[in-house]
């Protein structure tokens, strides 16, 4: 049995496989949730801290089930050796929706507590300006796409196992400014925010121009792998491509719109008894 | 079985012609496939094709850029990455070239590779592909002049179904009817893109 979805050269059927290592990385992330806020919700709260909403509850628990979706059979399986589309789908499940959904479900009062030593609160601080988040996020994106990375990795189930995770770390990294949940670490204001999301929109144009329009496929794992149903190696890669581009690109847009909308309320907000005053 | 396969083929490799690669004395020096040192003639050989013809191999490659692979339809996954990988390289090059090139698939597994199924599949890649039915002395006779094992069925599970062991190289013959290179799983569509150009024009 294996632990964790690496590739095996194996023929792909659709006959269910557990992969024990996924539930336990998924467990522990909702163990953990559960415990924390059983055991340490205070009675009382100050400042901005309230207490943990079903909202935030059910956001954490979709974060975790993207998660899920993303490193268990089947999709995990196809991502790690039989089609780049499924890989693509997997890192945008791993950088573009787990971790958001994961940070908006923290409630206020736990990301305090999580960060309450002195080295956390200054990564914490560090990670809410855009240089480094911008540089790790980019950085992790160009290596883990690189082909001898994937070849390197593509066998074995600590690699996999490694790979993924720093790429949903990367999501972690990459999300942390642009949703801002703490005052106290001087976010960005909405345009920047907006402005940081943008700057991330053009990268993943690169490899994902190369996929769509190559002429022949571009990592030998995926080229070489036995085939599903049929699709060919080359449909494979412009799908991934796509995939990248569109799906990624609603997912940025769709937030840089909820943000530009945000940022308008709070404007509006604020000049509204500027208004009234000089009626 | 992919292991399975690899073993054979490079067993077969290994105790062939198969050369340094170099190409230079056939006058094509940077092929991405494995160059045989001594050119193999074709093997002459009548397959039946899936209309139930006869298929003289050297009569009718005459003159073409002939690319020869021996597996089977229920391959798991060798035989449809091969044909696959062929298939799409077909497509891009330009007419000129690939009316000049013929692909033949000779089943290993004749007792499930019925004519209509051998079509039907190879048609998912490229109708124009051609599909040979042997018997297995006719079918080992062209593996061996090729200098390529035999090829041998697995085990019958117990849902009736089982594998066949067999090279998972292509053999590539030039126009002039000789073999010159042979192309192992793992040889990938850039490669054939680059090698089949050069190959017609071996002299």
């Amino acid at each position: 049995m294996s632990w964790w979805c690496a590739a095996s050269g194996l023929p792909w059927t659709w006959d269910w496989r557990a992969f024990p290592g996924v539930w336990l990385f998924v467990g522990a992330n909702a163990l953990w949730y559960v415990r924390a806020l059983r055991r340490l919700e205070p009675a009382r709260f100050a400042g901005d801290d309230a207490p943990t909403t079903r909202r935030e509850v059910a956001l954490f628990f979709a974060g975790v089930a993207a998660l899920w979706l993303a490193a268990d059979w089947p999709l995990g399986l196809l991502a790690a050796g039989y089609l780049l589309s499924a890989r693509t789908f997997q890192y945008l499940l791993f950088v573009m929706v787990a971790p958001p959904l994961i940070l908006l479900g923290l409630p206020r009062w736990l990301l305090r507590r999580l960060i309450r030593g002195r080295v956390a609160f200054r990564l914490a601080r560090v990670l809410s300006r855009p240089l480094v988040p911008l540089l790790v996020y980019n950085a992790v994106f160009i290596a883990v796409h690189l082909p001898p990375v994937i070849a390197a990795t593509a066998g074995s189930q600590l690699a996999s196992f490694a790979l993924d995770l720093t790429i949903i770390l990367s999501g972690f990294v990459f999300w942390w400014p642009a949703l801002a949940r703490l005052p106290e670490l001087a976010p960005m204001a909405y345009p920047a925010r907006i402005g940081y999301l943008l700057l991330s929109v053009f990268l993943p144009t690169v490899p994902a121009s190369f996929y769509t329009y190559a002429r022949f496929p571009i990592y030998p794992l995926y080229e070489l792998a036995p085939r599903v149903h049929g699709i060919g190696a080359v449909a494979d890669q412009q799908v991934a491509g796509l995939t990248m581009k569109v799906l990624g690109g609603f997912i940025l847009f769709g937030t840089m719109s909820v943000m530009f909308f945000r940022w308008h309320r709070i404007e509006e907000t604020a000049e509204t008894p500027r208004k009234e005053t000089v009626a | 079985m992919r292991r399975l396969m690899g073993m054979v083929t490079g067993l077969a490799l290994a105790c062939g012609p198969a050369g340094g690669g170099d190409g230079a004395a056939g006058g094509a020096a940077d092929l991405r496939g494995r160059v045989l040192a001594q050119p193999l003639a074709k093997p002459e050989v009548v397959f039946t094709d899936t209309e139930g013809r006869p298929y003289d191999l050297r009569r009718q490659t005459e003159g073409f850029l002939t690319l020869l692979f021996f597996g089977y339809t229920h391959c798991p996954d060798v035989c449809p990455v091969h044909m696959a990988n062929i298939a799409a390289v077909v497509k891009e090059l330009p007419p000129s070239v690939t009316t000049r090139v013929k692909v033949l698939f000779v089943t290993t597994d004749p007792a499930r590779d019925t004519p209509e199924r051998l079509r039907t599949w190879l048609a998912q890649f490229d109708p124009s592909f051609v599909g040979l039915i042997g018997d297995t002395a006719t079918v080992n006779r062209a593996q061996a002049a090729v200098q390529l094992p035999p090829s041998q069925p697995g085990e019958v599970d117990s849902a009736g179904n089982y594998l066949v062991g067999h090279a998972a190289a292509v053999v590539a013959f030039t126009p002039d009817g000789l073999a010159r290179a042979m192309y192992p799983f793992g040889i990938r569509q850039a490669d054939w893109a680059h090698d089949i150009p050069k190959l017609l024009a071996w002299k």
